[in-house]
């Protein structure tokens, strides 16, 4: 009985394993798409997966909270919490392409499905629908002054903290308009782009809190390139954004003025090896400035069409809603190896290092008063004046700083040239010295709530996709 | 004694010498190399003017402008191409052979890209397919992902093998269903420039960090995320 079933399913997959190859790699192959005009094409797919999450909401085995009531201390850890999430991704995406112009419209969704299988409230709390879309134009491509325009609407969820207390709610809408020149030969090429972001956060309806990341940003660009050879060129980038935090109750200090200008090179060294090399300077303008450079360096390895390897370096710096800037200095590596024209297995790895600016936080809050140890504390009174109420915050007086390890295998097989499956691992390492304790002391109740929250977490994640697209 | 260490050093000494004629290269031969590329870059810029002229004759804009990309493609290197045969024959002139040879190395691929135009301006595709040449390429597929550049017969870009994005990143993932990015729809990449021309001035982009929109989600477009903002807010407690 065993024997039959299992030589049944082994035909079957046989028979998909032949006439997917067969069907992929012949010089006949059939494009993928719906034709709807003669330069038009209509793309649907769908990607089902089945996710395991370790920790879901990225918590710390440190993280404690103690309450001292009635003469009883009671400590409660921060839970580690995993599940399985299923997500259901469609997508449609239809573009006009000729010689001259591209329109193209995409949008995507993800329903990310927690099924609550440690914890019944994840469901609940956590499932949500992230969408992202996006239309775009590119005009007169075979004049030598091109035009763009591109707007990419995103709202994704996340976990609002370690507390299984529910979800953030992100709407990032991003629009930019490009013009492009180039010399006939093409070796010259200057870009000059306009944009401006709107960031948006729903839950910062509810909660004020959530006020300081709202954020509009003004942008302008120009990149130039200079191809000296063929698969060569010398580039730069002058850039400068306007970010303002323009509900946040410390907008003055938040608000802020990155500044970048780089140079670089890349290209191809040798039949099997190319590199980039930029650096530059970055200066993030806000209620002080930091000065501090970017640079970017990489290594690409590739071996016919089956053998891509690509190692370096990155660092940059960049604005922020509570720390005034963030930097980060990563090592990456990636590396995809196809074998048999169907299979593909890849490792991505990242070590990063994070440091920030100031909290600034409580900047400028009228409510919270600096201590000398560094702290800050709040007065909370009642209506004649009497406090009900005593907060206390107290972080690290040295500037915080992160490691931050990430390593993803994959393995992929293409079945049909519009039917793959993906197996992958994610493995997410964070550590940190820093912390913050937050007390509360209740006077009128005479009781007190003391939260220490840490932020180093391990975080694993399987996920098993089956993707249709045609 | 003596006789055998005078002999030894006596060797050691001419063994550069040696060593250095074993790699001499004739000046006439490099030369006669040098002019055999631009002979070659020169046919091929020839060959792609007639072909334009037909494309002119046809009145097919299309094959037209596509020939014409190719054309100011191969205009473009064989200006390099001469301009660095001259400073070949410079190196060769000051006795710099090995410079000369680095060169040489450049010319060949100015060689290689030129005969690679004439194949693109060849395989052109035509309003008309009946008329004239039987070869033609291929639309672009329904892969708004990897949009290639060559395929889409588009005189503005340039030919996907000597492109600066195909030397950096990787095509092993094309054709790949599971591999594609399905959450955007893409453009059709006219910088040539591997995603640095991205408009993201605060990161120096990277070509190290592919969207994967299943182990990512849309999550990874999202702004700054206060993840580590505790769910505990102190003034919201008294509300």
């Amino acid at each position: 009985m065993f024997n039959e079933r299992f030589s049944k399913i082994t035909l079957v997959l046989l028979i998909l394993f032949y006439f997917g190859n067969s069907q992929l790699y012949a010089d006949d192959a059939p494009q993928k798409g719906f034709k709807i005009t003669k330069d038009t094409m209509l793309d649907l797919g769908i990607t089902l997966t089945p996710e395991f999450e370790t920790n879901t909401t990225k918590a710390s085995e440190d993280t404690v909270t103690v309450t001292e009531a009635d003469g009883v201390t009671t400590e409660k850890k921060a839970e580690i919490i995993s599940d399985l999430i299923l997500h259901y991704a469609p997508s449609i995406r239809i573009k006009l392409d000729d010689s001259d112009k591209t329109v193209g419209f995409g949008v995507y969704f993800d329903y990310n499905h927690y099924l609550g299988i440690e914890d019944s409230k994840t469901s609940k709390k956590l499932s949500e629908l992230d969408l992202k879309a996006t239309i775009l134009g590119e005009f007169n491509k075979s004049g030598l002054v091109i035009f763009e325009f591109k707007d990419t609407l995103s709202r994704s969820s996340s976990p609002d903290g370690q507390e299984l207390s529910g979800k953030h709610r992100n709407l990032l809408n991003a629009f930019e308009t490009a013009v492009s020149f180039k010399n006939p030969a093409d070796t010259l090429f200057g870009k000059v782009t306009l944009g401006v972001d709107l960031n948006y956060y729903e839950d910062s309806k509810d909660r004020d809190a959530m006020k300081d990341y709202n954020y509009v940003s003004a942008m302008a660009n120009f990149f130039g390139r200079w191809k000296f050879l063929p698969r060569t060129m010398a580039f730069t980038t002058v850039a400068v954004r306007y970010q303002d935090y323009y509900e946040s109750s410390i907008r003055s200090a938040a608000r802020s003025v990155p500044f970048n200008v780089f140079v670089g090179l890349m290209g191809q060294v040798s039949q099997h090896i190319s590199t980039k090399i930029s650096a530059g300077y970055t200066g993030v303008f806000s209620d002080a400035a930091r000065h501090d450079y970017n640079a970017n360096f990489e290594l690409v390895f590739k071996h016919e069409k089956g053998t891509y390897l690509a190692f370096g370096y990155l660092r940059n710096v960049k604005p922020s809603a509570t720390y005034s800037w963030s930097g980060a200095h990563k090592a990456y590596l990636n590396f995809n190896q196809k074998f048999a024209k169907a299979f593909l297995v890849a490792l991505n790895f990242s070590y990063s290092y994070l440091n920030y600016g100031k909290s600034i936080e409580y900047s400028g809050k009228d409510e919270w008063t600096v201590q000398n140890d560094g702290s800050y504390t709040s007065e909370v009174k009642d209506d004649t004046d009497t406090p009900v109420a005593k907060y206390e915050v107290v972080m690290p007086k040295g500037r915080r700083a992160d490691h931050l390890i990430q390593l993803s295998p994959s393995f992929s097989y293409n079945i049909l040239a519009w039917l793959g499956l993906k197996l992958s691992y994610t493995f997410e390492y964070k550590d940190t010295d820093y912390f913050k304790k937050t007390v509360v002391d209740y006077l009128s109740e005479g009781s007190k709530v003391t939260t220490t929250s840490h932020y180093d977490y391990i975080d694993h994640r399987v996920l098993l996709s089956v993707v249709l697209d045609y | 004694m003596r006789k055998f260490t005078v002999l030894i050093f006596g060797f050691l000494f001419v063994l550069p010498v040696w060593a250095d004629e074993g790699n001499d290269v004739d000046p006439n031969s490099l030369m006669g190399e040098v002019d055999g590329f631009l002979a070659n870059i020169a046919a091929a810029e020839q060959n792609i003017a007639s072909l334009s002229k037909e494309a002119e004759k046809a009145k097919d804009t299309k094959w037209l402008n596509c020939v014409k990309g190719q054309a100011s493609r191969v205009s473009g290197y064989s200006q390099s191409a001469t301009q660095m045969a001259g400073e070949i024959s410079g190196h060769i002139n000051a006795g710099n052979v090995r410079e000369a040879q680095g060169k040489m190395i450049n010319l060949r691929q100015f060689s290689e890209v030129a005969d690679e135009a004439y194949a693109q301006a060849q395989a052109c595709e035509r309003s008309n397919p009946n008329a004239g040449n039987t070869s033609s390429v291929s639309r672009v597929a329904a892969d708004t992902v990897n949009p290639s550049p060559v395929e889409d017969g588009s005189a503005a870009s340039s030919s996907n093998e000597d492109s600066v994005t195909a030397a950096m990143t990787s095509d092993n993932t094309e054709g790949m269903v599971t591999e594609l990015d399905t959450s955007s729809v893409s453009g059709s990449d006219m910088a040539d420039a591997a995603g640095q021309d991205g408009n993201d001035m605060v990161e120096a982009p990277s070509s190290s960090n592919p969207s994967d929109p299943v182990t990512s989600g849309v999550g990874a477009e999202a702004a700054e995320n206060p993840e580590d903002r505790p769910s505990w807010e102190p003034v919201s407690r008294t509300e």
